[in-house]
């Protein structure tokens, strides 16, 4: 290697010129090339190398704005969005090391590709948050409803009763043409009814049975179900004007066919039930409407339970029988 | 102990005149460093494989196979290719494809999650609606 005369190399800076006087001169051409680095990286912004125009970090940058533009996919999921954001990082490193030398293209695509994985779990975190809160919002509805819809049915009774104090049951089997003498006819079958979830409805009184009273995929009543299609069965004996519609219905699992089979099932369970305990069985009459008419979510063991059902409606005999 | 070393030093082309102890030492140090190189991204590799491979079998769920078909495909078939990856030694290769199949399968588990509760909340709403038009058939009643 050639080096320089003694004279030539002597650096007057104490013992940073020593130094520098005694290396080799690549090792000072290294030095200077760290120093303009490390100068040119403390200078600003650089410009963009060859690894920015990488398609996978160009479509992870699109999809970021596109995220960053949408405040509910950050917001709803700050933790998920802040580890998105630094694998998004990581990839930005790892270009960079690309540009330098430092990791190959490979080491990018990969890095890119975590990083827009990473982003679709905060998105995906996001809407899911989002669902819950509106699932709650609804149930919160659902109870304010229920509560309202009891409410009414009270006040009608009360008011219905007040039409007619000295007649409380004036003929409830007798024939009823008057919206009053139907209202009274009502509010006495809710009377006689009461514990047991009913509703009016245009095809007359629901009674919602069946929460509980079906195992899945059978239709043998439970003990709760025998004793309350006990009371249902005094009712209809003593009101032996009133006719019923029993409609069965199942949960989600199982096939449509099977599902309408086994609604079929229950209902006819519980018409042979209340035949035994007296009911004329021409007054009754059954439907299958398996899982087409859910009360409640069959994704939940909860809203499963709520619909294995089965709804009777009472009606006076003139009216159709099972007339939807 | 320099004297059983000296063959190896005459094996990188070392005088032994010139020979020193310190260099034949770093020679020496050179494979056996690589070795445990290799060694340790190896096992980092296996080590990720097992993560990715809990990851896939907890998002394995009949949920998620009916919700996320594709998402789960992803990270089986990248499983798989990792542990080809690890049969042949190819630290660098298994380590992403594990990295990979362990966020795919995450996503799968998030993407089944998100559809189920928007599912749930569809259901949430027809019951709203429902119940809203129970309301006012009942207020309508005389």
């Amino acid at each position: 290697m050639r080096t320089l005369p003694e004279s030539q190399r002597r650096v007057p800076w104490g013992w940073l010129g020593r130094l520098l006087a005694g290396a080799p001169r690549a090792a000072l051409a290294g030095l200077a090339g760290l120093a303009f680095g490390l100068l040119s990286a403390c200078a600003g912004p650089r410009e963009l190398g060859a690894a920015a125009q990488n398609p996978a970090l160009l479509a992870l940058n699109q999809r970021y704005a596109l995220a960053e533009a949408d405040p509910t996919a950050t917001r709803q999921a700050p933790e998920a969005w802040a580890r998105a954001q630094q694998a998004r990082q990581r990839a930005l490193d790892t270009a960079d090391r690309v540009d330098a030398g430092r990791a190959t293209p490979v080491d990018l695509n990969h890095a890119a590709y975590l990083a827009a994985q990473t982003l679709t779990l905060a998105r995906e975190a996001a809407a899911s948050h989002q669902a819950r809160a509106a699932i709650d919002v609804a149930h919160a509805e659902h109870d304010r409803l229920r509560e309202q819809a009891g409410q009414a049915r009270s006040e009608r009774l009360q008011a219905a009763l007040a039409t007619d104090p000295t007649h409380p049951n004036p003929g409830l089997n007798g024939p009823m043409d008057t919206p009053a003498q139907r209202d009274v006819r009502l509010a006495t079958l809710q009377l006689q009814l009461h514990g047991i979830a009913s509703q009016h409805t245009e095809r007359g009184w629901m009674l919602e049975l069946g929460e509980g009273w079906f195992a899945p995929g059978h239709s043998a009543l439970s003990t709760q179900g025998q004793q309350e299609l006990a009371r249902i069965a005094l009712v209809l004996n003593a009101n032996p004007a009133e006719r019923a519609t029993i409609e069965g219905h199942t949960d989600g699992q199982g096939s449509h066919g099977s599902n309408q089979a086994l609604a079929l099932r229950r209902a006819d369970a519980v018409r042979q039930g209340l035949v035994a305990l007296g009911v004329a069985a021409d007054r009754l009459g059954t439907r299958a409407l398996g899982d087409s008419q859910p009360a409640a979510s069959n994704d939940t063991a909860e809203g499963r339970r709520a619909n294995r059902r089965v709804e009777i409606y009472l009606s006076p005999a003139a009216d159709t029988l099972g007339a939807p | 102990m320099f004297r059983l070393l000296l063959p190896w030093s005459l094996a990188f082309g070392l005088g032994v005149r010139r020979c020193q102890p310190r260099r034949t030492w770093l020679w020496l140090a050179w494979p056996v460093a690589c070795g445990l190189g290799a060694c340790s991204g190896l096992g980092a590799a296996q080590a990720q494989w097992s993560r990715a491979e809990a990851a896939l079998r907890q998002a394995d769920q009949p949920a998620v196979q009916a919700d996320a078909p594709v998402e789960l495909g992803l990270a089986r078939e990248k499983l798989q290719r990792a542990h080809q990856a690890l049969g042949v030694q190819d630290a660098a290769m298994a380590q992403r494809l594990a990295e990979q199949a362990e966020l795919d399968a995450q996503v799968a588990e998030a993407h089944a999650q998100r559809v189920r509760l928007r599912r749930e909340e569809k259901a949430a709403r027809a019951l709203t609606l429902s119940l809203q038009g129970r309301a006012s058939s009942a207020g309508a009643q005389p």
